[in-house]
């Protein structure tokens, strides 16, 4: 295999990224990496040696055609996705893949191997633009003289994929929400599976210009799905609401036409809830790899989820302390460092708390006044609360860190009378917030003790 | 040559190590010997540290926050930085109880001491009026240490109570927060003596301030609590390195000393040790024992020996402590100066106040609070904690605090002995301790006078900030095994030699027959020194 190099289009895609990490690197000579934009490459993972990044567009062809006439196979995975324009979708997946396919064959690529949906294969795509590009995509590869493989994955589940994050937004509501009947079939892979067949292909290096379906090893329908993770995120069984799909898709198809980019999808993207999305057992490939199971697969997403979320709460309580301790933001080292005395530090976790804690904790990362007043409360009444223990834990970081510690360092400035006063009316203020919040704060800790004492 | 074995390289280890390498001894020691890890970016200063370390959260705070003192956290705070938690492992074998005493244990080369302050405060005649010997013997050994470890002070009104020794070195620089409390002191010196029976003057500490053999003079770096990184500031395990430079010394480390096996004329013949993370016994043969790893551990040994010999379970009584108080103090003069933290961080001016009924001295070290972490301190004041750290950054350059250490003496009610585990025959030590009954009046009438004092030196004592630490904080811990004239029991010679076996000598605290109110760790070097000269 020597001396054969690989030219990767979207590896800052989703599906990209992950490949990128899962490639077996040795095998080639070079691998080119087409990215849009410099910033792009700060989304990579850390690259291998033979690994360099080319800036261009796939229609603007001199942008990366040198790199490109040095490659023998392609792997196409760019494309606009999710919800974009309707001439986005057709500028990328099908004007964009035309080009790259032209110049591939100028250039004397033997092998392309096309990243594509299963959405090509709804009944009817009329409304769904994705889906409809990405099929002309299909089409310009099969007619071109490259020897091809076309991808047909189905709905694909990975930790920071966009289908993912709407399945999870959905199944966090307190109702379940199902678009349509919910009866459609589906059938989930899993990126890690994804890349492995892919990885498989790749080193199989057969380009047989064959068309392949890729699912996961369970069929289900929708709404059992969306139950599945409903009942992992809520430890119950949801109630569920259809939301009729027809007048929904009528009023979304004139929002796309006259208000584009008004709402977070588009009426396509509803197509899903319409039709199966299962792979052909005919275009499926045969393989000794053992898929993951669908419930391992949502157990350990949302494993995730729940710690991403975790992360992203400790994030802003970091930013919302360190402001109202200094008046300035924390860096990301400051932010790493809080987040993982977390992790050390099981006490810091916000589990079996009572109303004032919960109360001030969800306050806090709000304002930086919501934290003075708790902290005003808990200076006096409650000095081992959550929330001072966490002020605290930031304190030491703080004076710790290279950006930081002046402010512990330095006197506020001014003469000696000017800091007399400026302290007596510190002192005056936190008083006045101490009553504020005792009036808050101390009945409900009443409260709170006569419960807990009632259990 | 006899062959003689040490157990424990802590301050009374090395020194008495030493003088015996010195006279040609064979010399075996056995230690733990945890390592201290060498010092990071040595030539940076405290805030270098904080600008040019990676992460220097993982250095000041530890890899698991470990440094981290949350509000509500029980136990006594020590303030020591996470690099040197290495000092207080202690091996698995080790088991302890304590009532009413909070000790602390060190298994690393240079022991307890390896965390100490620095302060030098020998004994004078008055103070060793307990002792079997006089003041005289001592005032050889007092030089002797002195030229070994390196001290720096001067003579002045303090003199009255620490005698002076040779080879005093020039005094440390003085930060600006000290020297501004001795102006304030030379200004009201007639009232402070005269009406409070007050004395201030320089610490005399064991820093350098010029080169000597191979150690740097201090450099001011701000480091001294995290651990000098040039050798300036004197530990124990400094001495055990130039033990090490002679071919008649054997340093065995990772080795857990248990007991003593005796023969049938009652003198010790092995000493029973064990590799530490291992079970496997063994015995060391030697002429001569030495007992050197601190009271409380040396007590233990006796106490296992004993058991082991005849099954019994005696009580070691007498243990004495120093009773500490802190208090916090602010300098009003130096409100919204910006503190300097390339200075001198331990004590650099002491106290010594005679009680006005007692007539004993009280001893009090003065630090200028500086570059230890802050935000035990800011937690405490009873303020929102963005108020209490503007507050704090604007007096932190008058912050301060006077260590108040008191005498203690032996009693019965204060004893170590065993506690045997019935199914596996382990024992552990016990600990008992009692403070005296008419403890709290002399407390309240001697912080009365400091704070006094402090007022006339133009600082105010915060409310509720005072803190009387537990007994076992100071680790001045002696008196179970004391020298004694007669030759009773579980007592030795005024030359550390036991009256119980006749081979087995004692060369740390356990000895002292009484505790003063003073750093006694000099007093220790100089003892061990002593009786490895004049007896062997």
């Amino acid at each position: 295999m020597a001396g054969h190099s690989l030219f990767i289009t979207g590896a800052t895609g989703f599906i990209g990224r992950r490949l990128l990490q899962n490639l077996d690197h040795e095998r080639y000579h070079k691998i080119y990496c087409l990215i849009r934009k410099e910033n792009d490459a700060a989304r990579l993972p850390p690259l291998p040696s033979n690994c360099q990044l080319v800036i261009g567009d796939l229609n603007r062809p001199l942008t990366y055609a040198t790199s490109l006439a040095e490659c023998q196979t392609v792997i196409h995975m760019a494309a606009a996705t999710g919800k974009a324009t309707q001439a986005d979708y057709f500028q990328i997946n099908a004007t964009g893949t035309k080009a790259l396919v032209e110049q591939c064959e100028q250039h004397g690529v033997r092998n392309f191997l096309y990243l594509s949906t299963i959405a090509v294969t709804y009944p009817d795509i009329s409304l769904y633009f994705y889906a409809k590009s990405k099929a002309m995509g299909e089409v310009q590869v099969k007619e071109s003289r490259l020897n091809y493989l076309i991808l047909r994955p189905t709905i694909v589940l990975g930790h920071g994929g966009q289908i993912w994050n709407t399945f999870y937004k959905l199944a966090r509501l307190p109702f379940l929400i199902i678009p349509g009947t919910g009866q459609v079939q589906i059938q989930p892979i899993h990126i890690d599976d994804l890349v492995e067949h892919l990885r498989a292909l790749l080193i199989s290096d057969v380009f047989s210009n064959q068309i392949i379906e890729l699912g996961g090893n369970e069929k289900m329908s929708f709404e059992t799905f969306l139950r599945l993770i409903y009942e992992r995120v809520h430890g119950r069984s949801p109630l569920s609401v259809n939301i009729p799909l027809r007048p929904v898709l009528a009023v979304l198809s004139l929002i796309d036409r006259y208000f584009p980019d008004r709402l977070p999808f588009n009426s396509g993207q509803l197509s899903a809830f319409r039709f199966d999305s299962t792979a052909d057992p005919d275009l499926s490939l045969s393989s000794s790899h053992k898929m993951r199971p669908l419930n391992q697969t949502i157990n350990d997403l949302i494993d995730w989820e729940k710690e991403d979320e975790s992360r992203r709460i400790l994030s802003k309580e970091c930013d919302a302390f360190t402001y109202y301790l200094i008046r300035q933001g924390p860096s990301d080292f400051i932010r790493q460092k809080y987040i993982k005395a977390h992790e050390v530090n099981l006490n810091l976790h916000s589990t079996n708390l009572g109303i004032v804690d919960r109360l001030q904790m969800a306050t806090s990362i709000r304002s930086s006044l919501a934290v003075k007043i708790a902290d005003s409360y808990s200076a006096i009444f409650s000095r081992s609360c959550l929330i001072r223990k966490k002020i605290v834990l930031l304190l030491a970081i703080l004076e710790s860190s290279s950006s930081t510690y002046k402010h512990f360092d330095l006197p506020q400035g001014g003469g000696r009378a000017f800091l007399f006063g400026r302290m007596m009316l510190q002192g005056i203020i936190f008083a006045a917030l101490f009553i504020f919040s005792s009036m808050i704060f101390f009945p409900l800790t009443l409260i709170d003790r006569l419960s807990k004492e009632r259990k | 040559m006899t062959k003689v074995l040490i157990v424990g390289s802590g301050a009374s280890g090395v020194h008495f190590a030493l003088t015996l390498l010195q006279k040609g001894y064979q010399v075996i020691m056995l230690d733990v010997g945890r390592e201290r890890p060498d010092p990071v970016n040595p030539e940076d200063s405290f805030n270098d540290l904080k600008n040019n370390l990676s992460d220097p959260v993982n250095y000041f705070l530890g890899e698991n926050y470990e440094a981290v003192v949350y509000p509500g956290s029980t136990g006594e705070y020590y303030g020591f930085p996470p690099n040197k938690q290495y000092i207080f492992d202690t091996p698995e074998q080790f088991e302890w109880k304590a009532t009413g005493f909070a000790p602390l244990f060190s298994f690393a080369r240079g022991g307890l001491a390896e965390t100490w302050t620095g302060g030098v405060y020998p004994l004078n005649a008055e103070e060793l009026r307990d002792f079997p010997f006089d003041y005289s013997e001592l005032t050889h050994y007092y030089n002797e240490i002195s030229k070994r470890i390196g001290i720096s002070g001067t003579i002045d009104d303090l003199a009255r109570f620490y005698p002076v020794h040779d080879y005093l070195l020039d005094p440390l620089r003085l930060d600006n927060q000290s020297s501004i409390l001795l102006e304030a002191y030379q200004r009201h010196r007639n009232y402070l003596n005269t009406e409070l029976n007050c004395y201030l003057g320089r610490s005399r500490v064991a820093t350098l301030t010029g080169e000597r053999e191979g150690r740097k003079a201090c450099s001011y770096c701000g480091r001294c609590l995290w651990g000098c990184p040039s050798g300036a500031f004197y530990t124990p395990s400094i001495t055990l390195r130039e033990c090490f430079s002679f071919s008649n010394f054997k340093y065995y480390p990772n080795i857990y000393a248990n007991y003593f096996k005796t023969n049938r004329h009652g003198r010790l013949e092995s000493i029973v040790v064990e590799s530490t993370g291992m079970k496997k016994h063994e015995e060391i043969q030697a002429d001569t024992f030495v007992l050197a790893a601190g009271t409380l551990s040396s007590s233990k040994i006796m106490l296992d020996s004993i058991h082991r010999e005849n099954g019994g379970n005696i009580k070691l009584t007498g243990l004495m402590d120093n009773r500490q108080i802190l208090i916090p103090f602010i300098n009003l003069n130096l409100v919204g100066h910006q503190y300097d933290a390339e200075s001198y961080q331990y004590h650099q001016l002491a106290m010594g106040i005679v009680g006005e009924d007692t007539g004993k001295y009280y001893h009090a070290l003065i630090t200028t609070l500086k570059t230890a972490l802050v935000h035990p301190i800011v937690q405490n004041i009873p303020l929102d904690l963005r108020t209490a750290l503007n507050i704090f950054r604007n007096v932190r350059a008058g912050l301060g605090v006077v260590n108040l250490n008191f005498d203690d003496h032996r009693r019965e009610t204060n004893y170590v002995t065993l506690e045997t585990d019935k199914n596996t025959g382990e024992t552990r030590l016990l600990i008992n301790y009692l403070p005296p009954e008419n403890e709290s009046a002399v407390l309240k009438r001697t912080v009365k006078t400091v704070k006094k004092v402090l007022r006339k030196l133009g600082c105010i004592v915060p409310p509720f900030m005072m803190h009387l630490r537990p007994m076992g904080a100071s680790v001045h811990y002696a008196g179970t095994i004391p020298m004694s004239e007669h030759p009773a029991p579980l007592t030795t010679s005024k030359y550390g030699q036991s009256h119980d076996y006749e081979n087995l000598y004692f060369a740390d605290g356990s000895t002292f027959p009484a505790l003063p109110a003073k750093n006694l760790t000099f007093a220790l070097m100089a003892n061990a020194a002593r009786i490895a000269d004049r007896q062997f």
